[in-house]
C-alpha cells in the first residue's frame, strides 16, 4: 500500500502545482490528507520526505502534461524503495 | 518612489513571498508602511525580505501557515507584543488544487482548500482585527473570478472564493462603526507562478489569456496599487466592497 500511495502522491504533485504545495510545506502531515486505507507508515514518511521535497523544489512550473509520466517515474526511482 | 500614503502604518501581507503578495509587500513598503511579510516558505520569505531591506524598504519576515490555528494565534500575539497594534491586514495567501469535477474531488482536497483559503482568511480576521480596534485599520481579502461565476475543475477553490466575498461583506458590517474597513479584491487571471502552475500548461494559460477581453493576463503590479489605495485614508468611506481587476473578464 505504501508504494502505491507514494506513486499517487508523486503523480499528483508533479501534475498539480496546488497539491505540490502540500508535499513542500506540509509533508509531516501528509497522512492527514490521505484516505484512511491508503495512509503511509511513519518510517516511510521519514525516509522519503527530504528527497521528495528536494525533487519537488526543482520542478518547472508548470510541468507540461507530456512530461508528467517520465518525471513522476524518475522521482519515484530516486526514492530507492523496496 | 510612490507617494507616502501609508507612512508609519503596520502592515501584514500573508503569502507575501511570491506573486501578487510579493508585489503588495513592495507597494505598501514603498508607500511608507512597515511591512511584515508572512509566508509558510521560510527560506524564500527570509530571502525576499532581505532583498527588500537591501532596497531600503522596511520589510521583515515572519513565518505563517494560515491553515494552522496555533500558528495564526501565535503570529498575531507576536505582532501585538512587538507593535501593540496592526493597521493593515492583507489576506492574500491561498492555494488552488485542480481536483476535477465534484464527483472526483476527494474529501482531502476539499478540506485542504477550505482549510487554507477560507478558514485561513477567517482565522486571520479573527485574530488580526482585534489589534485594529484601538486605532482603526484596513483589511483586504482576496477572492477570485471563480468566486463569482462557476469554473471548471476546482469546485472547492470557487467555493472558498465565494465564501471570502461573504466573509468580507459580513465582517465589514460588524466593524463599520469602528473605523475598520474590510474590502475584497477579485482578481482575474494574473501572471504568477501559482496561476501558471495551477493552469497546468503553457498552452492552456495562453488559451485562457485569449479568452480575456484585453487578451492578456494581468500583472501583479496591476493589483498592488489598488490595495495600497484601499488601505490608505483616501479610501476612508470604502468598506464591504469588491474590486474586480481582470481585464474585463467579468464584463462578458
Amino acid at each position: 500500500m505504501n508504494n502505491k500511495t507514494i506513486k499517487t502522491i508523486i503523480q499528483r504533485a508533479v501534475a498539480d502545482f496546488g497539491f505540490r504545495q502540500v508535499v513542500l510545506y506540509d509533508f509531516e502531515n501528509i497522512n492527514n490528507h490521505i484516505q484512511e486505507e491508503e495512509k503511509l507508515d511513519a518510517e516511510i514518511i521519514e525516509a522519503i520526505k527530504d528527497i521528495l521535497i528536494s525533487e519537488m523544489q526543482q520542478l518547472p512550473i508548470p510541468v507540461e502534461p507530456d512530461k508528467h509520466e517520465a518525471i513522476s517515474n524518475a522521482i519515484y526511482s530516486k526514492l530507492k524503495l523496496k | 518612489m510612490a507617494n507616502k500614503l501609508l507612512e508609519n502604518k503596520i502592515a501584514v501581507v500573508t503569502g507575501g513571498a511570491t506573486g501578487i503578495g510579493r508585489e503588495i509587500v513592495r507597494e505598501l513598503a514603498e508607500s511608507g508602511a512597515q511591512v511584515i511579510l508572512a509566508d509558510r516558505n521560510a527560506p524564500l520569505g527570509e530571502s525576499e525580505a532581505k532583498q527588500f531591506q537591501t532596497n531600503k524598504l522596511d520589510v521583515t519576515f515572519m513565518r505563517l501557515d494560515i491553515s494552522k490555528i496555533d500558528e495564526v494565534k501565535d503570529f498575531f500575539h507576536n505582532i501585538n507584543k512587538k507593535h501593540s497594534r496592526l493597521d493593515i491586514l492583507i489576506n492574500n495567501a491561498g492555494i488552488k488544487i485542480n481536483a476535477g469535477k465534484v464527483t472526483e474531488t476527494s474529501e482531502f482536497e476539499w478540506n485542504l482548500t477550505l482549510g487554507t483559503n477560507l478558514t485561513g482568511t477567517f482565522l486571520c480576521c479573527k485574530y488580526g482585527i482585534p489589534l485594529m480596534e484601538k486605532n482603526g485599520g484596513s483589511v483586504i481579502n482576496f477572492s477570485s473570478g471563480s468566486g463569482i461565476k462557476g469554473s471548471y475543475n476546482s469546485v472547492a477553490y470557487g467555493v472558498t472564493k465565494a465564501g471570502i466575498i461573504h466573509l468580507t461583506k459580513t465582517v465589514s458590517l460588524e466593524f463599520a462603526t469602528k473605523n475598520i474597513r474590510i474590502n475584497c479584491i477579485v482578481p482575474g487571471l494574473i501572471d504568477t507562478q501559482q496561476s501558471r502552475g495551477s493552469t497546468g500548461s503553457k498552452e492552456l494559460f495562453e488559451k485562457w489569456e485569449k479568452g480575456i477581453p484585453m487578451q492578456r493576463a494581468g500583472r501583479p503590479e496591476e493589483i498592488a496599487p489598488m490595495v495600497a489605495f484601499l488601505c490608505s485614508d483616501q479610501a476612508s468611506y470604502i468598506t464591504g466592497s469588491l474590486f474586480e481587476i481582470n481585464g474585463g473578464s467579468l464584463a462578458q
